[in-house]
C-alpha cells in the first residue's frame, strides 16, 4: 500500500467540483465562470499525475470511500481541460447543448429520449 | 471468407492523400429531396426492410434464453433476438401468433432478461419454445379451425454475427449475406475487430431534428473538420492527409483512413493530456500553448459506412460505432457507442477513456447543430440541391447513388417525390 500523498491542496474543491456523474461534471462546467474553471484546472494540472498514480493502487471501481472525492475531482479536470486549454471558454460557441445527450444502459437500448431537438431543454 | 482487401493509397503532387472508386462517382448536386420528403420517407422504408441493420451485440447473448428487444421505428416493426438451447441466435418479430400481442419487453425497462424455459405470451398465455416453434395453446378446444402447429410458430427474421455484432435483415431472403456484405473492411480492420470479445464501454443517444442521412455525411466528410472542429476533432485528426475509399459492392459505402498523431514532438501538454495518453486509449493532442498538433503517418482511424445506418471505426485499438434510426423524415435518433478490448485495470485507464468520450461529445454537439440548420435551410426550399466536394465530400455523393441505386430510380425520378 502506497502511502498517500497529501491532497489536502484539493479538499476546497471538494462542495464544487467531487460530483459522481458525467453529467453532473458537465453541467458544473457549463455553468462555471471561465474564471472559477479556470482556476479549478490550474490547481488540477499541478496535482493530477500525482493523483493518477496514488489512485491506480486501487481497482478503478472500488476506489476507497475516503477518496473517492479525489477521483471526482480528476474526472472532472478531465471535463474542464479543453475548454480551460484550447477553448478559452467554458462552452462551444457553436454547439448543441451536450446535456441533451442521454447516457445508454447498454448497447441495444434505443428508445428514443423525450428530450429532442435545440430547443428540448426546456 | 476473410477480407482480403488492402486500401489503395493515391499521393497527388499537392500531398492530399485519396483513395480509389472516387473517378466512378458523379459529380453533380445532391437534390434536397430525400433529405425532407415525406414521400421519399415512405418509399426509402423498402431500404430498412432489405437491409442487414446492426441491433446488438453477442456479449448481451451469452446464456440460452438470454435477449433482448429492439424496435425497428421507422418501419413500425418490434422484433427480439434469443439464444436457443442449441446456443444458436434467433431473431424473431415481437408479435404473437393469436392476438399479435407483444411478447417479450412488455413492461417499460423490460427491454432484455432471461426466458431460459421458452417464451409465454402474457396476454392469453400461448407458449413457445426458444426456436420460435409453438407449444402450447391454452384450452386448445376453443380454436376448432386452427392452422396446424408448425404454421403458428414466431415468425422469423434474418440473423446473423460479424465480429461480435448481431445484424438482422427483414428481408425474406436477403440479396447477400452479412459476411460478403462486410467483406470491404481492411484485413488490419478485420484483425482488430475479430481480435477480441469486446465489452460495450458506454454511449450515448439523443433525437435529432435532421434526415438520418444528414448524420451519416458530417460523420463522413472531412471537409467541415478545420472549420467546425477547429477547437475539437481538428486537434486530433487532420483532415487535409485523409482519404476516402468509396466501392459499390458489398455493403460498405465508403470507408474514410486517416492518421492522428503520431507523437508529441515536445509539445506543451497539460497533466489531463499526459495521463491519458500514458494510460491508452486517448489520442497524443496538440501543444497547449501553440495549438499545433505533431502529425505524421501512423495507425489513426478507419471508419466505415455500413449502408445503410451503421459507421463502425477503430481508434487507437478501441472500436466505436454511429447509428442512426429514422422517426421521421426529419427526425433521427442518433446513437454513439464504445467497445473495449478489456475492462479498465486502472483508475488511469478508465480516465483515459472518459477523456476520449469527453471529446467524441463535444466534437459531435457541434455536428448537431450544424446538421439541424442545414436540414431548416433544406425543408425551406430555398435552394432545390446541394453541392458536394471531390474527394473530401465523396463519401457522400457516394451514399447518395447507393440509395437511389437500391430503390431503383433516377436523378429525374426524384420529382416524384417533390412532396
Amino acid at each position: 500500500m502506497t502511502t498517500p500523498p497529501d491532497f489536502a491542496d484539493l479538499e476546497k474543491f471538494f462542495d464544487d467540483w467531487a460530483l459522481a456523474t458525467d453529467a453532473e461534471r458537465l453541467n458544473k462546467r457549463m455553468t462555471s465562470g471561465f474564471d472559477e474553471l479556470l482556476e479549478f484546472h490550474e490547481a488540477m494540472n499541478q496535482r493530477l499525475e500525482e493523483l493518477v498514480e496514488f489512485l491506480n493502487q486501487f481497482p478503478y471501481d472500488e476506489i476507497p470511500q475516503e477518496h473517492q472525492k479525489l477521483a471526482y475531482l480528476a474526472l472532472a479536470a478531465v471535463e474542464v481541460d479543453d475548454p480551460a486549454t484550447l477553448w478559452k471558454a467554458s462552452r462551444l460557441e457553436m454547439a448543441q447543448d451536450p446535456r441533451i445527450w442521454r447516457n445508454k444502459k447498454n448497447y441495444y437500448d434505443n428508445q428514443p429520449p423525450e428530450q429532442e431537438g435545440a430547443d428540448g431543454l426546456g | 471468407m476473410n477480407p482480403q482487401v488492402e486500401l489503395p493509397t493515391t499521393k497527388r503532387k499537392d500531398g492530399f492523400v485519396i483513395g480509389e472508386g472516387l473517378g466512378e462517382l458523379g459529380t453533380g448536386g445532391i437534390s434536397t429531396i430525400p433529405y425532407v420528403s415525406q414521400s421519399f420517407y415512405e418509399k426509402e422504408k423498402e431500404i430498412w426492410k432489405n437491409s442487414w441493420l446492426c441491433v446488438g451485440q453477442v456479449g448481451d447473448l451469452k446464456r440460452a434464453g438470454d435477449f433482448f428487444t429492439f424496435d425497428l421505428k421507422v418501419v413500425n416493426t418490434p422484433i427480439f433476438v434469443i439464444r436457443g438451447k442449441d446456443a444458436r441466435l434467433r431473431a424473431f418479430y415481437n408479435v404473437c401468433s393469436h392476438r399479435c400481442s407483444r411478447l417479450v419487453g412488455l413492461a417499460a425497462g423490460e427491454s432484455s432478461g432471461r426466458l431460459p424455459g421458452g417464451i409465454v405470451c402474457r396476454y392469453h398465455g400461448w407458449s413457445y419454445g426458444l426456436d420460435g416453434s409453438l407449444r402450447t395453446i391454452r384450452e386448445p378446444q376453443l380454436f376448432p379451425d386452427l392452422p396446424a402447429k408448425q404454421q403458428l410458430g414466431l415468425k422469423q427474421i434474418s440473423v446473423d454475427t460479424w465480429c461480435g455484432f448481431i445484424f438482422v435483415n427483414l428481408a425474406k431472403k436477403p440479396e447477400s449475406g452479412l459476411e460478403e456484405y462486410m467483406s470491404k473492411v481492411s484485413k488490419s480492420f478485420f484483425a482488430l475487430a475479430s481480435g477480441s470479445d469486446w465489452i460495450w464501454g458506454r454511449g450515448f443517444k439523443g433525437v435529432v431534428r435532421a434526415n438520418w442521412k444528414d448524420l451519416l455525411n458530417i460523420q463522413q466528410e472531412s471537409y467541415h473538420v478545420t472549420i467546425l472542429h477547429r477547437r475539437t476533432l481538428a486537434t486530433v485528426l487532420t483532415p487535409d492527409v485523409a482519404r476516402n475509399t468509396v466501392y459499390r459492392d458489398s455493403g460498405i459505402s465508403s470507408v474514410y483512413t486517416g492518421p492522428t498523431p503520431s507523437g508529441t514532438d515536445g509539445a506543451k501538454l497539460t497533466a489531463v493530456q499526459k495521463v491519458t495518453m500514458r494510460h491508452g486509449d486517448a489520442p497524443p493532442r496538440v501543444d497547449a500553448a501553440t495549438s499545433k498538433a505533431a502529425f505524421a503517418e501512423s495507425a489513426g482511424i478507419e471508419e466505415y459506412t455500413v449502408f445503410p445506418n451503421l459507421m463502425i471505426g477503430s481508434w487507437r485499438g478501441t472500436l466505436a460505432t454511429m447509428r442512426v434510426w429514422p422517426l421521421g423524415p426529419r427526425r433521427t435518433l442518433w446513437e454513439w457507442d464504445w467497445f473495449f478490448p478489456k475492462k479498465p485495470k486502472n483508475f488511469g485507464e478508465f480516465l483515459s477513456r472518459e477523456y476520449a468520450a469527453v471529446l467524441t461529445r463535444n466534437t459531435v454537439a457541434e455536428d448537431w447543430i450544424m446538421v439541424e440548420h442545414a436540414s431548416e435551410g433544406m425543408q425551406s426550399g430555398v435552394r432545390d440541391g446541394t453541392y458536394v466536394a471531390a474527394d473530401m465530400e465523396a463519401s457522400c455523393r457516394a451514399l447518395h447513388e447507393r440509395l437511389l441505386d437500391k430503390l431503383g430510380l433516377t436523378e429525374a425520378d426524384l420529382n416524384d417525390y417533390a412532396s
